[in-house]
């Protein structure tokens, strides 16, 4: 694409020079005709070098250079007929005719610059055929009965013809993008060319009325779709947003250029024509360029105002936002944020529908404003929250920055739904955490307990039995000395030595009953909790259920649910000063169920009968004490059992 | 010393020292001989159908499971030789290993604690209680049975005179009337009015036989004093 760039920039130069010895007419008409033409075609090639919107502009400027610097190099071709010779006009009329049809198939294939529609198809490649005609018709000098106008612009109408048939044909959200440049050429096809055409009709010599009414033409549609490509990003919202300092360069250089092309313009009519016609020339330059200057203005404050970003620099930005972001409210607040800004909307607000529900809003909505664009986040058919967009500062939201909206909302969607699941997560690892700890320092306690209790046993076995023992030893050897003193009085003294040995055996039997009561091997639950109860210092009922005394557990529960009701026991010994306490047994197929009661003083609140819990956790079952001062105290714990075949 | 005539009895326990202790004891009071002396309930009962002596003794805990085997031969031995009468030596002074033994009747069971070997007299009363189809109960487990069952407020037995509750404690060891009559010292019709009132005041009615007196005490004891 470099060679119709270079290609046309010398053209325009040499147009220029050339223009000069043939008098001011022909500099306006090289400064505002091929000029604005390059300009804009380079710099939209220069955004989006690949679409074919941009290629066509540019070769279309570099055509339209070519053209008029030839034609004031070799002024006889424009002279009328029978000027000069053959060869040079024939080369005029293929350049025009290659132009023209050039132009229409640019402003026909808007703003994607392909040929989608059947009639298109065949329209704009039979077109070509304009070119060997003109050539022939140069060559002959024929003209043909249409008036003093070259046929070249009656085909120029076809161009606006057929963006508007291709604005019916296209869907309705395609529409907007093209509505503006639609207009701006229908109103040059009707305001312009179209009086043209008719006012050549009735003033055949007027020559310079048709130069400067083409020079109109020529200066308003490249303009348009300068204010298209920035303002409705009709080519990409790539190229509408990239602020380079060559950009803005761009920018100021096509102002300066308008301006001097508007004045020059209203100058060059107002000595040739009449008042009326150069008012009509006024009001359009300047109905053309008010955008322009809009936009200009909007540019400025951009630049004040920082970046706008494109739409793949939005979503990679957002998406390194969304890593970083692990908190509902803050990626609201972020989304909000680089909606409003990417989009340049008054407002837009975030909704997630988290277990906090998190809403942010990025600038202030006017007094019930609707939102332009309401964006639902939805994450497999679960609505996950919304996203909506209130309107743009200026004009509407292009099809194209819908998708990206559309494109977030997914995004955010899935951010949203794995923000819950990451909490989720971290709520599993605390409860595990918590019941990891709840765990250690249960085990903690029962260790400690089971070496308390090895410690009790030994301090009985050491202080009591042994020191029994040693004594009756003592006493053996106090009976032997009196055998031969006093053998009478051996017989009462050995009845002694008996029956302080039967005391330690009962001890013994206490101490082992202590440690693990036989019954709970021989006889069952029931009967082990009987003779537990039976040595309680105060009176202890056993309640037993069939279900419970008919069958044996496995030693296992057999073994928790007794000396957790020991323990209960003990409690209630040591802290009820209770008089009296019952103990109930029952059970069904697979839950043992026990209730230990007591007529004590009660406890308020949280009593956290750590002991009793870490027997209860340790066998998976589940204990509920229940109290009030001075009305005794509940403990029911329900145990998972398995029965023995036994 | 009159010539009684002697009891065949066959000795069961585990322990050697204890067995062989015990088997002296027995045997040096001249009223018994030991036919056999077994480490094992299999090979009680074995000896028991070989030798089918006038009594056993025998031990609760013993191999292989070391639970209650001497109360599981007691039975047996009771349903298949009705002659022979169990005195079985008991670890425990716990009531349910009582009632485990009494389950089926009192007639020729007899339940000392072990350590009653030191006290000859009472278990050679004991062998000759069984011998004779009566039973006989350890006094201290007795004691530990009324205890129990006493301690409730509302319990019948607490409505009992100091003298009845003596009555009934020594008819749940199995004594008949005149030993009751000389154990406290009062006329045989004062003990016999005593057990009167005593199973009038428990609800029970009255039982001809000693054994099936001291079964209704039992069973009486057995549950749970009501609430």
């Amino acid at each position: 694409m470099w060679v119709p760039v270079v290609l046309g920039g010398l053209a325009v130069l040499c147009a220029v020079v050339l223009g000069r010895s043939l008098g001011p007419l022909a500099v306006v008409i090289a400064v505002a005709g091929p000029l604005p033409w390059h300009v804009v075609g380079v710099f939209v090639w220069w955004h989006a070098p690949e679409h074919p919107v941009a290629r066509r502009l540019v070769v279309s400027g570099a055509l339209f250079a070519v053209v008029i610097a030839f034609a004031f190099a070799v002024p006889e071709v424009i002279g009328g007929p029978g000027s000069g010779p053959a060869a040079p006009r024939v080369v005029f009329g293929v350049l025009m005719a290659t132009l023209v049809v050039r132009v229409v198939h640019l402003l026909a294939s808007l703003p994607d610059g392909r040929r989608r529609f059947a009639h298109e198809r065949v329209v704009l490649p039979a077109l070509w055929l304009l070119v060997p005609v003109d050539a022939v018709l140069a060559a002959t000098e024929t003209r043909l009965p249409l008036g003093p106008v070259p046929v070249g612009m009656w085909v120029f109408l076809l161009g606006p013809v057929l963006l508007g048939v291709r604005y019916r044909l296209l869907p309705r959200d395609e529409r907007s993008e093209l509505r503006w440049m639609l207009g701006v050429v229908l109103l040059t096809a009707v305001a312009v060319v179209a009086p043209l055409v008719l006012a050549s009709w009735v003033r055949p010599q007027d020559v310079v009325t048709t130069v400067v009414v083409v020079l109109v033409d020529t200066v308003v549609v490249p303009a348009a779709l300068v204010v298209a490509v920035v303002r409705y990003r009709m080519l990409g919202a790539d190229v509408a947003v990239r602020r380079s300092t060559r950009y803005r360069l761009s920018w100021v250089f096509i102002a300066l250029w308008y301006v001097g092309a508007v004045a020059g313009l209203s100058l060059t009519a107002s000595a040739y024509l009449p008042g009326g016609l150069v008012v009509l020339v006024a009001v359009a330059a300047t109905v053309a360029a008010e955008p322009v200057r809009a936009r200009l203005t909007r540019i400025a404050a951009a630049r004040v105002y920082g970046h706008r970003p494109s739409g793949q620099e939005l979503l990679v930005r957002f998406g390194a936002t969304l890593e970083q972001v692990f908190h509902p409210s803050a990626l609201a607040a972020e989304l909000a944020r680089t909606v409003a800004e990417a989009f340049d909307l008054r407002w837009a607000r975030v909704t997630l529908e988290t277990p906090n529900r998190a809403v942010d809003m990025a600038g202030v909505p006017g007094k019930a404003e609707e939102p332009a664009l309401a964006v639902t986040l939805c994450h497999r058919h679960t609505v996950v929250g919304s996203i909506e967009c209130g309107p743009k500062v200026e004009g509407a939201l292009t099809p194209s920055e819908r998708a990206l909206v559309q494109t977030l909302a997914r995004q955010t969607a899935l951010a949203v739904h794995n923000l819950g699941l990451a909490a989720q997560l971290s709520a599993h690892v605390a409860r595990v955490e918590e019941q990891a700890g709840e765990l250690e320092a249960s085990r903690a306690r029962i260790v400690q307990a089971q070496n308390a209790e090895r410690r009790r046993v030994q301090g009985q076995l050491h202080d009591g039995v042994q020191q029994d023992l040693v004594a009756m030893v003592t006493r053996l050897r106090l009976a032997r000395n009196q055998l031969r003193r006093d053998p009478d009085r051996v017989d009462a003294m050995l009845d002694e030595v008996q029956e302080d040995v039967y005391r330690v055996i009962a001890e013994v039997r206490e101490l082992a009953h202590g440690i693990h009561p036989p019954e709970l091997t021989d006889q069952g639950l029931a009967a082990a909790v009987r003779s537990r109860a039976r040595r309680a210092p105060i009176p202890v009922t056993v309640h037993a259920g069939p279900e419970v005394t008919s069958s044996r557990f496995v030693p296992d529960v057999e073994e928790a649910a007794y000396f957790l009701i020991s323990e209960a026991l003990t409690n209630v010994l040591k802290h009820a000063e209770a008089t009296r306490a019952t103990i109930r047994l029952s059970g069904c197929a697979d839950l043992l169920d026990i209730e230990v009661t007591d007529d004590g003083v009660g406890f308020s609140g949280e009593v956290r009968l750590t002991g009793l819990r870490d027997r209860v956790d340790a066998v998976g079952g589940a204990l509920v004490a229940t109290s009030a001062p001075g009305a005794g105290a509940t403990v029911r714990v329900r145990l998972p059992v398995r029965r023995s075949g036994a | 010393m009159p010539e009684r005539p002697t009891t065949r009895v066959v000795l069961a326990e585990d322990h050697y020292l204890v067995r062989e202790g015990t088997r002296l004891l027995l045997e040096d009071s001249g009223e018994v001989e030991v036919v056999a002396a077994v480490g094992n309930a299999v090979e009680l009962l074995h000896a028991v159908g070989e030798l089918r002596p006038d009594a056993v003794v025998t031990d609760i805990r013993m191999p292989p499971g070391h639970r209650t085997e001497g109360i599981t031969a007691a039975h047996t031995i009771r349903a298949e030789h009705p002659g022979t009468g169990v005195v079985v030596l008991s670890q425990h002074a716990d009531e349910s290993y009582v009632f485990a033994l009494f389950r089926d009747g009192t007639a020729g069971l007899a339940y000392p604690l072990k350590e009653r070997v030191g006290d000859l007299d009472h278990l050679l009363g004991a062998i000759r209680e069984v011998r004779a189809g009566r039973s006989s109960i350890d006094p201290r487990v007795v004691d530990i049975l009324l205890r129990g069952h006493s301690r409730a407020a509302d319990s019948p037995l607490s409505r009992l005179t100091k003298r009845e509750y003596e009555v009934l404690r020594l008819m749940a060891q199995g004594h008949n009337n005149r030993a009751i009559a000389a154990a406290l010292v009062i006329a045989e019709s004062t003990v016999e009015k005593h057990g009167h009132s005593t199973f009038a005041k428990l609800g029970l009615g009255e039982e001809d036989t000693l054994h099936r007196r001291v079964s209704a005490v039992l069973t009486y004891l057995r549950h749970d004093p009501p609430t």
